[in-house]
């Protein structure tokens, strides 16, 4: 990570810096911290702040903030919050219902299987394979962990996540389709790379799919009637944003259709908490932290018996 | 009130400033890909230069006017008509009940503007009129304009018979070519080009693919190179890998080295692939009007320069004695 964030111009109205080379979470962080810093002191000119995995785009009207004097600006802010000892991020908690294994997507795996790196369907098999795992452990690594959002974009709403409080080793990393598909189902959720994608619309993409959420991340899913938009919705049309942690919860078809019908009238409320997420105290001992986060807000769930359960469902898909 | 007869390849509705500040939602800011010609367009018939406008993309659009209105037509010449006659561009024209608008032939440019007095009346999304067609949202229902749609037009500030017959001062109508120009600001990733990939990419006649669009034109040309490091932990292996980084409207992508990717109004917000640079914002209008097989030229530019002509655009429009011909 730089000591000082790498300042660059993007033509005559963005602004970007950089804090790293490689993905760090420190570097999200800082990245994060900065962001809700220059959003707080609303400094004129600048329209908005958009936070990515290790770097920070401002855009801003260089007709009322010169661009010389709003990166003088931004790095006096850099100086001011590397002085503070203390930095806290907020940062929400979030549920996401997932079916495992469902039939929509199973159906497009189907229909791509030719685009896949190995035809292997359900495409948890190839993950499980690519990391030299079993499926059950795979499964594991996919409810383990709180997913923390890194950034959110591509198309509205969607976000991509990597894990956190979890060992690099434990982390699964997977290759894309070897050809991206055409179209992939709203809901969809996926993993590429280290990350989670849960497809906010329906759209073309080369993420491995394991599931499906009845849960819209966007105002603008499909799934959603117009006439009767979600609460969730009331202050921004995108369920996500940058700082969220997910956790996956594993449903089965009865609550995947009871939600939908929620959904559709417009009554379903997402579980979410508001945290501050101690960035020093993460550091000290990340696994602990979060499990500690996670405690001081009363969640529980058990790993053992939703992998059990989630497998189970599999296995006559994967025999 | 207008009705669409046919919705020709790619018509949407479109304000001129669309809607900036959501791009950290994934949402981009859309809005007019030639926001000086619909801008033009409003001014000509009396209306706020951000009034939602229908943005026109090479050929096909019918339209029939509902009732008596003024209209201007602006942008890349393709073919404008009223009924069988020439429309002609750049004016106020007066337009009767039942005259059908229709866009025949590519002559110049790719994509036309048309402003009616009042402007078209859609609800507003995240405080735009404009379309944004991938995040299904904004415009007419979210989606390109289709036979039988009907859009309904707000009713105009000023008496029409003040509007008919303004022009637009001919020193300021652009002349659409096959041979442009564009001023970029080096940044962001460029680092990880190498000296000769930059000198390559400004000496080089870089040509228009057909696989462009309002989220990104693509350019077909030499194959540029990468430094030679180790490549960045979570970026993957292509030395043309980065760790997603923010991109700006108008940045210019290459991944693996070949078919760079200039990323326009409906582009995304962030991507693995290094930038080069970012086209200033003037240019961009510029890009509206390129056809396939069109050729292309970066001049690189300093920020400073790129605010300059930022700021003679403005200046230029701020006033409309500057723009529109006075008798």
């Amino acid at each position: 990570m730089f000591d000082k964030p790498r300042f660059t111009y993007g033509g005559d109205n963005y602004l970007v810096l950089e804090y790293s080379i490689d993905y760090e979470l420190e570097a999200n962080f800082r990245v994060n911290l900065m962001a809700e810093t220059l959003r707080k002191a609303n400094i004129r000119g600048v329209v908005e702040v958009i936070p990515s995995i290790i770097g920070l785009m401002v855009h801003y009207d260089p007709l009322l903030v010169p661009p010389e004097k709003l990166a003088r600006e931004l790095q006096d802010i850099h100086e001011e919050l590397k002085k503070t000892a203390v930095a806290k991020i907020e940062s929400r908690f979030i549920e996401i219902p997932v079916l495992f294994n469902d039939p929509w997507s199973t159906e497009c795996q189907n229909h791509f299987k030719s685009y896949h790196n190995t035809g292997d369907v359900p495409n948890i098999k190839f993950v499980a394979k690519e990391n030299g795992i079993t499926i059950k452990e795979a499964i594991a690594r996919l409810i383990k962990p709180q997913w923390w959002i890194v950034f959110i974009g591509f198309t509205p709403g969607l976000s991509w996540s990597a894990p956190i409080g979890m060992k690099k080793e434990e982390m699964l990393q997977v290759s894309k389709y070897t050809k991206p598909r055409t179209w992939t189902p709203v809901g969809s959720c996926s993993i590429g790379g280290v990350y989670l994608a849960i497809y906010s619309v329906t759209h073309p993409g080369g993420y491995q799919l394991f599931g499906r959420t009845p849960a819209p991340v966007v105002l603008y899913d499909e799934r959603c009637n117009p006439e009767k938009p979600l609460k969730v919705f009331k202050d921004s049309p995108c369920l996500n944003k940058t700082t969220d942690r997910m956790r996956l919860k594993p449903i089965d078809m009865e609550e995947y259709q009871r939600i939908e019908a929620q959904v559709k009238d417009g009554t379903y409320d997402f579980y979410i908490r508001t945290q501050q997420l101690d960035v020093n105290e993460y550091f000290a001992d990340p696994v602990e932290y979060m499990e500690k986060l996670e405690a001081d807000i009363g969640y529980k769930y058990s790993l053992t018996s939703q992998v059990e359960r989630v497998h189970n469902s599999l296995e006559s898909a994967v025999s | 009130m207008i009705k669409v007869i046919h919705g020709g390849l790619w018509s949407t509705v479109q304000d001129a400033n669309g809607r900036p500040g959501y791009y950290s939602l994934g949402i981009p800011p859309s809005g007019a890909s030639d926001s000086f010609a619909l801008r033009v367009g409003n001014l000509l018939v009396k209306n706020d230069q951000n009034a939602a406008g229908i943005e026109v993309i090479l050929f096909g659009l019918k339209l029939e006017m509902m009732e008596d209105t003024v209209i201007a037509v602006t942008g890349g010449d393709l073919g404008p008509k009223i009924n069988d006659s020439e429309l002609p561009m750049w004016q106020a024209v007066h337009v009767k009940r039942g005259d059908l608008i229709s866009f025949g032939q590519v002559e110049t440019g790719a994509t036309a503007y048309l402003a009616v007095a009042g402007g078209i009346d859609v609800p507003l999304v995240l405080g735009s009129a404009s379309t944004y067609v991938r995040g299904r949202l904004g415009g007419h229902k979210g989606r390109k304009l289709q036979a039988g749609d009907t859009l309904n037009t707000s009713a105009s500030k000023a008496d029409l018979s003040t509007i008919e017959g303004r022009k637009v001062r001919p020193d300021l109508i652009p002349k659409y070519g096959e041979e442009w120009q564009l001023r970029i600001v080096f940044g962001v990733t460029d680092y990880v080009y190498t000296d000769e990939a930059k000198q390559l990419f400004l000496n080089s006649d870089w040509k228009v693919s057909h696989e462009s669009d309002r989220v990104g034109y693509r350019f077909i040309g030499p194959k540029l190179n990468f430094i030679d490091r180790k490549p960045p932990f979570g970026a993957g292996t292509d030395p043309s890998n980065v760790v997603d980084t923010p991109y700006p409207i108008g940045s210019i992508h290459c991944p693996a080295g070949v078919v760079p990717i200039l990323l326009h109004k409906d582009g995304v917000s962030g991507g693995g692939y290094a930038t080069i640079g970012t086209v200033i914002s003037v240019d961009l209008d510029k890009v509206a009007q390129f056809k396939a097989g069109d050729i292309v030229r970066f001049k690189r530019v300093t920020v400073e320069e790129a605010v300059e002509v930022k700021l003679q655009r403005e200046q230029l429009l701020k006033d409309e004695s500057n723009v529109i011909q006075s008798y």
